[in-house]
């Protein structure tokens, strides 16, 4: 199934062309975390998740078509 | 020979039209290195008690630090000085962009300005020349308009400017100083003091490149931070300033309606990818700087936005936006040209519109007072004409000219209760109820509200590189967002520490330099056997010395506070309000850790160990 990520903040994602959104393919009944693994993000990078706009934690498990938001703790700006 | 500093300074008595050059010699660059240090030792030393903000009395201080323009990311900046006409007590802001190397490249470290034309000039310093010269056609001009008449009449186009537009010259307490149309000293109603004194510009040139003592350590930090800033700082050098603005609402700490609520519904609207694919031009960025978080927007409809301005950055995005209640960028990027066009605030101007939007929803202001604009939250129109209003000073802008804190008394019919302030000057685009140790720097800091020499939460509840940062100070366990306990008070006044020190050096926060490479960047720099523990000792001279001024000023434990907001519950099921209790223990602790006596005075024994016994009265 297909979704779509962006990252906020200090994380990188280096399949993405531009380091920060992309959409990929992951196994059907993923989870938040694994999609982190999958995208090679360390939890203890993130600060805030989201799907949909609505907070979620590594459990949450992933459905066709879900935004993904992940941010590292947020600082100044 | 000195290395890293030119070793003098220009004092221009705009009254008599006089132009002294002063000597500093290098134990005094040691001790307060330049910047924030050298704005507060001034103040202190030569600003009476009493002074009119705004009166021929008062200074106006524009330094370079030891660091300023060497060829190293983060040393593109200066700091400007004055007492503040917001809050009455230590005015001081930083600016980026390359108008602080320009100024260090003529040779002198800084400009001291007192007095008052009796008509308007502007100042040119060109390498060792120092000029007034009359300013009239450019008086009551936009700062695009003026700069382009100073650089033709000059007929060099490199020189860099720092200027004000109408509301500075209009002395609105909010006004800021932009140099070189992009880069603002927002804070403090600096531009307010520049206008006071007939001052239109300041425009400097030179061909000195400052003196490194070990030029090859220097490039080697310098390539260190260029391979790096790319993976520390990623979303900074794409998109900006305003990554934050999603995860901020989803935490419930992005300031929404005048800081009522945490959450805002049009947050997308707001995000660094609607920018990106809307409106952003290109990224921009300061002197030697791969970071380049500055962005360059245009906009043709509904408003027409000139380029030549720059772009919104996260505080004028959450000001002008969310906590407007406003989720059009363009119309936000338009109150960003209108800001650096007039010389406004965009912090100070877009909490002084929230106030009067939340003081109009409530009755208290009607179209009788507002000149019939219907200024509810989320009309856009009305925020604009208001931003214009404040910046001429007519109608309700006029009252709003004064600063939040000076309208409300003036409004009254309770009014105060919407007026978010600390010390007189606005809250920055940061909730307290979200990241509680910010709240203690708000409610101490000597300028006001102020989010950039303060603890954001977040950063220090993981192993972040900012986390890795203050293990160099001795802080070695993570703490969690919500602790307001011993822990965070301690992380929070070795950060104070260490955020006057990059003020006083002038650096960015944004190039993210740990201590310790700072300190090599400043042995290197300046020859000097330096070490982190001198260095913080410079910070907390300039936070001592700032507290000083401010006592002096009439100040008390009493003015250490928080708007009654921050201790309810945001709206709408957001977050909780601080704890009274918790709070005023924290605030009692950080004194006593900054060894000040339990009402905020520095102890004789503080003042003796950081060399500062000449302030003992």
């Amino acid at each position: 199934m297909r979704v779509w990520v962006r990252t906020f903040g200090d994380i990188y994602l280096p399949q993405a062309p531009n380091g920060l959104d992309h959409s990929l393919d992951i196994p059907p009944g993923s989870t938040l975390g694994d999609l982190l693994g999958i995208l090679m993000i360390p939890p203890e990078s993130v600060g805030i998740m989201s799907v949909n706009g609505a907070r979620a934690n590594e459990s949450r498990l992933l459905h066709e078509g879900d935004r993904v938001d992940i941010s590292s703790p947020i600082g100044g700006g | 020979m000195a290395y890293g500093f030119g070793g003098k300074i220009l004092r221009v008595d705009l009254t008599h039209e006089r132009i002294e050059i002063e000597k500093l010699d290098d134990a005094f660059y040691r001790r307060y290195i330049g910047g924030m240090g050298f704005v507060a030792y001034h103040l202190l030393r030569e600003v009476k008690p009493g002074t009119d903000p705004l009166g021929p009395d008062n200074r106006l201080y524009f330094f370079t630090g030891v660091l300023t323009g060497i060829p190293v990311p983060g040393t593109g900046r200066n700091s400007i000085g004055a007492k503040s006409p917001l809050t009455g007590g230590f005015g001081e802001s930083e600016v980026g962009g390359f108008f602080g190397v320009e100024l260090k490249r003529t040779g002198y470290d800084g400009i001291i300005i007192e007095g008052k034309a009796s008509h308007p000039v502007y100042l040119v310093v060109h390498d060792d020349t120092c000029e007034i010269r009359g300013a009239e056609p450019m008086w009551g001009k936009s700062t695009k308009e003026s700069r382009e008449m100073i650089l033709e009449e000059l007929g060099d186009d490199k020189v860099k400017l720092a200027q004000i537009g109408v509301a500075g010259e209009n002395q609105v307490r909010i006004a800021s100083i932009i140099c070189d149309l992009r880069y603002a000293a927002g804070r403090g109603g600096m531009g307010a003091v520049m206008g006071s004194k007939n001052l239109k510009a300041v425009a400097v040139r030179g061909t000195k490149k400052p003196a490194i003592a070990r030029p090859d350590k220097v490039m080697e930090l310098a390539r260190w931070m260029a391979d790096n800033s790319k993976a520390l700082v990623p979303s900074y050098h794409d998109i900006g300033t305003g990554s934050g603005v999603i995860g901020m609402s989803q935490s419930g700490g992005l300031p929404t309606r005048n800081f009522r609520s945490g959450s805002f519904e049009g947050v997308e609207s707001l995000s660094p990818y609607t920018m990106r694919g809307n409106i952003l031009k290109k990224m921009d960025g300061c002197f030697a700087c791969p970071v380049k978080c500055k962005r360059v927007v245009e906009v043709e409809s509904p408003y027409r936005v000139d380029p030549a301005y720059g772009g919104a950055e996260y505080e004028t995005i959450a000001s002008f936006g969310s906590n407007c209640g406003i989720s059009d960028l363009r119309a936000i990027a338009k109150a960003h040209e209108l800001c650096n066009a007039h010389s406004l605030d965009t912090i100070s101007t877009g909490v002084a519109v929230s106030f009067a939007m939340e003081c109009y929803e409530n009755g208290i202001l009607t179209k009788e007072d507002t000149g019939g604009l219907d200024l509810r939250f989320g009309n856009a129109e009305a925020m604009l004409a208001l931003v214009d209003m404040i910046a001429r000073r007519e109608g309700l802008g006029a009252i709003l000219a004064e600063g939040t804190a000076r309208a409300a008394q003036r409004i009254g019919k309770g009014s105060e209760r919407f007026a978010i302030h600390s010390k007189g000057q606005e809250i920055p685009m940061h909730e307290p109820r979200w990241k509680r140790g910010l709240g203690i720097g708000y409610a101490v800091s000597p300028t006001g509200g102020e989010h950039c020499s303060n603890v954001h939460d977040p950063m220090y509840e993981k192993d972040t590189p900012d986390m890795e940062s203050v293990r160099v100070l001795g802080i070695i366990d993570t703490i969690p967002i919500d602790d307001l306990g011993p822990r965070k008070v301690r992380l929070f006044t070795y950060l104070l520490l260490y955020r006057y020190l990059q003020n006083s050096l002038v650096v960015c926060q944004f190039v993210p330099w740990r201590p310790d490479q700072i300190s090599d960047l400043v042995s290197a720099t300046t020859g000097w056997n330096t070490s982190v523990w001198e260095l913080l000792k410079v910070g907390e001279r300039s936070a001592n010395m700032a507290r000083l001024f401010n006592l002096r000023e009439g100040f008390t434990a009493q003015d250490d506070r928080l708007p009654e907001r921050f201790f309810e519950p945001e709206e709408a099921g957001g977050l909780g309000g601080l704890d009274r209790g918790r709070f005023e223990d924290a605030l009692e602790l950080h004194y006593a850790m900054m060894g000040w006596d339990m009402n905020g005075v520095p102890t004789r024994g503080k003042l003796y160990e950081l060399g500062l016994e000449w302030a003992l009265d």
